[in-house]
């Protein structure tokens, strides 16, 4: 746990995002109807069957306790001295969490939709295990850089969802990416420590099976959605299942 | 009553017999109990999260009977296979097993971390078949209980079940663990409401008129934090030590078992308290046998007492948390909320209207699943060990890829990944700053039950507020959620501390 300055110097800050989010949902909740309540066409006019009933409680009391958590972190010490968030990012722990955090965000907003997910799935956990595994800043920036550079591009060209599923320009960046961070990810350990970690050497392998068999097993074996059906490497895995390996199972 | 009982011990052994002699039981259950174990014993994955992910996998495409198999065997394997890590390197695999290493790694350094597994792994069976004995025998009365539970009760015992979660899982100041449950209300308030079907705060986007799908929500509080952790960490892992005899000595079990048996029963108590978990039975069945033993000196140094005392209490948990789940639909600890979310992705409502067979299968399989971490335990505990040396930052990365796909499966839709992510974020932000996530997460369960429950309420009684004090269930459930807030008071804290030194010196 961190110390009581520092929880209260978070908790300041914090308190006042409640009380600004508890205001402004306390507004949307007034747009609802309270009097003027009608259900199925029915007038259903009275303020205890309202459904701004409820939120009006939850938001009032979120702001009642704001508050509260404002005056406790005051009175302990938490009266702000600058943004603590700043001064957190730059120091080694915050780099770390953020580049891991614009990955996740990166692989979910801007890959997952869009490209195929054997290889967005490979990228990204190939990026993690480099980047973090190995504790040094420069394996995470190299990580970072790996996955934001394909994910900007088929967020920027790929943008609508109409086009998510049809071009594979992406899926070929993603893959040119994710051999480029092979050899640099090889490099950059070979350079830092003189050898590469031995899980380091089976990450490439573990990218690639762990993903392929888990949309494998979900889409064949679960019977399950996935995401990106028509993505450059799945869209021919499905379809040499049904076409060729089915028939051929079934002796046709 | 009595026909009552024997109708359920009948259905159990009915279920018991069905699921002992198909097949198909053993190659979901051992599977389940195996991957639960791993969950366990590699420090960054919990027992919630084998839960949830499993909840992605199997979803509503498999009968609920055959995925309650691997369910509820991953949620007993993974409570047992935290104290792995907690004895032999202590480091906790999982927060319901912090308790356990407290003597659980002096004893590996004695050279007796084999001895310490093999109680361990006794003890959690014990404790397992302990919470399914009061299973078994509490929710057929509970569930008679039930059915004279209305709306006002209703709507109170969910407002009840966020405080005390809030209250008793709040590590800092206890009103972030009530602002946890209200995030987690005001999230389950997003949506077409339940009775006018009026949009809430939708802003216009029609995936929300469902509100928040709760397998995206569960593995966004569940699964990202941990992963952001573990990236933070970066690689965590040890060298086990050599372990030597595992088989346990059933006379040290003979000798402990009214420690066992006390232990058990705290783990079922606390269970059964709505979203306080496994890591709280831990701590509480430790310290009651720490001051209850005529050498606590001896606890934190390697007594047996306090290993078998933690880890049954853990253990026994188990069915303490899926009493109030089966009987009300509210869940009794953080994997109970995402085995609820199982349940209520295949149309199963828990509740007096629930079928009795389930709750007999609910019962039967926790039985086999703690024989078959008996089995596992004794006899391919090595293996596990040897999973130890395994370092976080090259599983944790597996695990983003596991949700991923299990959270848009479950849905079938981008927007439950986007959904996942983000509630992940704020979650792992919520942690960091000492916020509890069980409230949260059982105040999204839980948030359309209070709405519903508590206009409904004010619908009967045409506007009076009075129908919450009225009724004899809802005035003693409104009497103990007053308790707990004005037990948080200033003054009422002041008047209490000024209290206790007082009766010391008496």
């Amino acid at each position: 746990m961190q110390s009581l300055a520092t929880r209260r110097r978070q908790d300041f800050w914090t308190s006042l995002v409640l009380i600004g989010v508890s205001l402004f949902f306390l507004w949307r909740t007034s747009l609802l109807p309270f009097a003027g309540a009608r259900g199925g066409g029915v007038g259903a006019g009275n303020w205890y069957m309202s459904a701004g009933l409820v939120p009006t409680f939850i938001f009032g009391a979120l702001l009642v306790l704001g508050v509260t958590l404002m005056v406790i972190a005051l009175r302990q010490g938490g009266a702000p001295r600058g943004f603590p968030v700043w001064s957190w990012a730059r120091s080694a722990e915050g780099g770390r969490i953020l580049a891991a955090a614009i990955i996740l965000l990166a692989y979910i907003f801007a890959l997952v939709p869009r490209v195929d997910f054997i290889l967005a799935s490979a990228l990204v956990i190939l990026a993690l295990i480099h980047g973090f595994h190995e504790t040094r800043p420069r394996a995470t920036l190299i990580a970072l850089a790996a996955v934001m550079l394909p994910a900007a591009y088929a967020l920027v060209v790929n943008f609508p969802s109409s086009r998510w599923a049809t071009p594979h320009d992406d899926d070929w960046l993603v893959l040119t990416a994710f051999l480029l961070l092979i050899l640099a990810s090889w490099m950059d350990a070979r350079t830092a420590r003189g050898r590469i970690d031995p899980y380091l050497k089976i990450a490439p392998i573990i990218s690639v099976l762990l993903p392929l068999l888990l949309i494998c097993a979900m889409a064949f074996g679960f019977r399950q959605n996935v995401p990106n059906r028509t993505g450059l490497i799945f869209s021919q895995i499905e379809y040499h299942y049904y076409v060729s390996w089915r028939p051929w199972v079934q002796g046709q | 009553m009595m026909d009552l009982m024997l109708g359920q011990f009948s259905n159990f052994g009915i279920s018991l017999w069905l699921l002992a002699s198909d097949p198909v039981t053993y190659v979901y259950l051992i599977g389940a109990v195996a991957l639960g174990i791993l969950f366990g014993a590699l420090p960054g994955l919990t027992a919630t999260l084998a839960v949830t992910i499993l909840t992605g996998f199997f979803g509503n495409k498999f009968p609920v009977e055959q995925s309650l198999i691997a369910l509820i065997g991953a949620y007993v394997g993974a409570i047992y296979g935290g104290s792995y890590p907690s004895i032999l390197l202590n480091i906790p695999g999982t927060a319901a097993s912090a308790a356990t290493a407290m003597d659980g790694h002096p004893l590996t350094k004695q050279g007796r971390g084999g001895e310490a597994l093999g109680l361990t792994t006794t003890a959690s069976v014990i404790g397992t078949l302990t919470g399914t004995f009061f299973l078994l025998l509490l929710v057929p009365l509970l569930l008679a209980l039930a059915r004279q539970i209305a709306s006002p009760e209703k709507a109170l015992l969910a407002l009840f079940g966020i405080l005390i979660s809030g209250t008793l899982m709040s590590k800092d100041l206890v009103i972030k663990g009530w602002i946890a449950g209200l995030i987690g209300l005001a999230m389950a308030m997003v949506g077409m409401d339940p009775i006018l079907s009026e949009h809430r705060f939708t802003f216009g986007w029609s995936y929300l008129l469902s509100g928040f799908m709760v397998v995206p929500v569960l593995m966004g509080c569940f699964a990202i934090p941990q992963i952001l952790q573990g990236m933070r960490e970066g690689p965590l892992a040890g060298a086990p030590p050599q372990l030597g005899r595992i088989r346990p000595q059933f006379g040290t079990i003979a000798r402990n078992l009214p420690t066992i048996a006390r232990s058990g029963t705290i783990g079922v108590g606390v269970g059964a308290l709505p979203g306080v978990g496994e890591d709280v039975a831990g701590w509480v069945s430790y310290g009651t046998a720490k001051s209850l033993s005529d050498r606590p000196e001896e606890f934190g140094k390697g007594s047996l007492r306090g290993l078998l005392s933690s880890e049954t209490a853990n253990n026994a948990c188990i069915g303490g948390a899926l009493i109030p789940l089966l009987v009300l639909g509210i869940p009794g600890s953080p994997p109970a909320a995402a085995l609820l979310g199982a349940l209520m992705i295949n149309n199963v409502a828990p509740g007096p209207t629930i079928d009795p067979m389930l709750i007999a299968r609910i019962v039967a399989i926790l039985v086999m699943a703690s024989l078959t971490i008996l089995v596992i335990g004794l006899f391919t505990a090595r293996l596990f060990v040897s999973v130890l040396r395994l370092p976080q930052t090259i599983f944790l990365p597996a695990v983003l890829v596991l949700t991923t796909i299990g959270s848009y499966s479950v849905g079938g839709g981008i927007n439950d990944l986007f959904l996942m992510i983000v509630v992940g974020m704020i979650s792992y932000a919520m942690i960091r700053m000492d916020y509890p996530i069980a409230p949260l997460v059982i105040g999204v369960i839980l948030g359309g039950m209070f709405d519903e429950s508590l206009r409904r309420s004010l619908f009967l009684a045409d506007g009076d507020p009075s129908i919450f004090v009225t009724r004899p269930g809802a005035a003693i459930l409104l009497g103990l959620c007053l308790v707990l807030i004005l037990s948080q008071l200033p003054p009422v804290r002041r008047t209490l501390a000024r209290m206790t030194p007082r009766r010391r010196a008496v």
